[in-house]
């Protein structure tokens, strides 16, 4: 049997063997920020009076566009079914809100209804130093800035997270929880059963305790 | 004419608020004494330098967007390690990450010597920890942190890493017994 320092000195060294120094990275990192930053700044002020009267332009023609689409859908309504995905978070965004979908729900979707009021806003996971959380509001979720959004249905006591990330085919599936919640505690615990046949396997490994950061 | 900032020298209590404030040679100070430990804690957990090398990339450009959360008085490194960390989680949570990388995690690795073999035997029990738990032993073990910043990293208290580190000791010496008969 090995002590545990005899231990902790293989277990530095088994994962050295796989990592390679990489001096380089600070650099490479240095310039991703750089870029992302500029970008950033880009996306706010523009690239010259050229480029921002193009930009000018360019933001009536969507807003005329947006407008008439709006009108329309208003008027046509409405076999859109609401999914968040994570390509509408503006990537240069240095705060992040929320915004639940309307309350539209898909046919094809577990039986439930929309979050309740104290299901509904912002939970931060307790068991790591996530700057992650869990949002919840609507018929949608969003779990980290960029990570996993979709839709959610509520059932009594069932909490269904739905997202097209569940299946390499972009079919949507879900993942079924359990859910208390306590003065500003959620728990979600998982559904032995959940993530099987046509609804892919999602595993988002939800399960565990929440504290409440913000209504809607 | 460029001033280079040097995170030492002017102190995380200066920078952060430059950094804060849109000063981008303040946030590369904060950043680049870190860069290091926040590759080997990416490749201690997903055990691929690429991977890692992607995962410290996406996680300091996520700290530079989100550096208006971090509170006054938290330290820079636990605060980056646990947005690494928690990518590291994303990225094993993640379909295509599962079915590249989990789907399989008992593939045989090239035979390599006996004390080579040896590790290879080891990384395996590591991969079979649980997030958590490899968390920990990485930060304390690896990345040689005090339990007082582990237990920060972690978001709990110093009781509880101690003891949830014995176990994680525990599980995976089982795992390298079985492994052994």
């Amino acid at each position: 049997m090995t002590t545990d320092s005899e231990l902790r000195r293989r277990f530095v060294m088994a994962i050295d063997e796989v990592l390679p120094p990489a001096p380089w990275l600070a650099s490479q990192v240095g310039d991703a920020v750089q870029r992302e930053r500029r970008g950033a700044r880009r996306a706010l002020e523009g690239g010259g009076p050229r480029l921002r009267l193009a930009a000018g332009a360019a933001a009536i023609l969507i807003t005329v566009v947006a407008v008439t689409t709006l009108l329309f859908s208003v008027g046509l309504h409405n076999r859109t079914v609401p999914n968040p995905s994570r390509n509408q978070t503006p990537l240069a965004s240095p705060t992040y809100t929320f915004t639940p979908s309307p309350a539209v729900r898909a046919a094809s979707w577990p039986p439930g209804g929309t979050v309740p009021e104290q299901l509904a806003g912002c939970w931060q996971p307790k068991l790591l130093a996530s700057t992650d959380t869990l949002c919840l509001g609507g018929y949608s979720f969003d779990f980290g800035q960029d990570f996993i959004s979709g839709n959610v249905v509520v059932n009594g006591s069932e909490i269904d997270f739905i997202s097209d990330t569940c299946t390499a085919q972009a079919t949507y599936g879900y993942d079924r929880y359990h859910y208390t919640v306590t003065g500003g505690a959620l728990v979600l615990t998982k559904f032995p059963t959940s993530n099987t046949g046509a609804w892919g396997n999602c595993g988002w490994r939800l399960q565990g305790s929440y504290t409440k950061l913000s209504s809607p | 004419m460029t001033t280079v900032v040097n995170a030492l020298a002017v102190g995380e209590s200066e920078l952060v608020p430059r950094a804060k404030a849109g000063d981008q040679e303040a946030f590369s100070a904060l950043l680049s004494p870190l860069i290091g430990s926040a590759y080997r804690l990416a490749g201690a957990m997903l055990h691929d330098r690429h991977a890692a090398e992607d995962i410290v990339q996406d996680s300091s450009i996520k700290a530079w967007r989100k550096l208006q959360q971090l509170k006054a008085g938290t330290e820079m490194r636990p605060w980056f390690l646990g947005i690494v960390a928690n990518e590291c989680r994303s990225a094993r949570r993640t379909s295509w990450w599962s079915v590249l990388k989990l789907a399989n995690p008992e593939r045989p690795e090239p035979p390599v010597g006996d004390s080579l073999a040896a590790f290879a035997d080891l990384r395996r029990a590591i991969r079979r920890l649980r997030h958590r738990r490899r968390l920990l032993l990485v930060l304390h073990w690896y990345l040689d942190l005090p339990l007082a910043e582990v237990a920060a990293i972690a978001g709990s208290s110093q009781d509880a890493v101690k003891s949830e580190l014995a176990r994680a000791v525990r599980q995976l010496r089982d795992m390298l017994l079985v492994g052994e008969e």
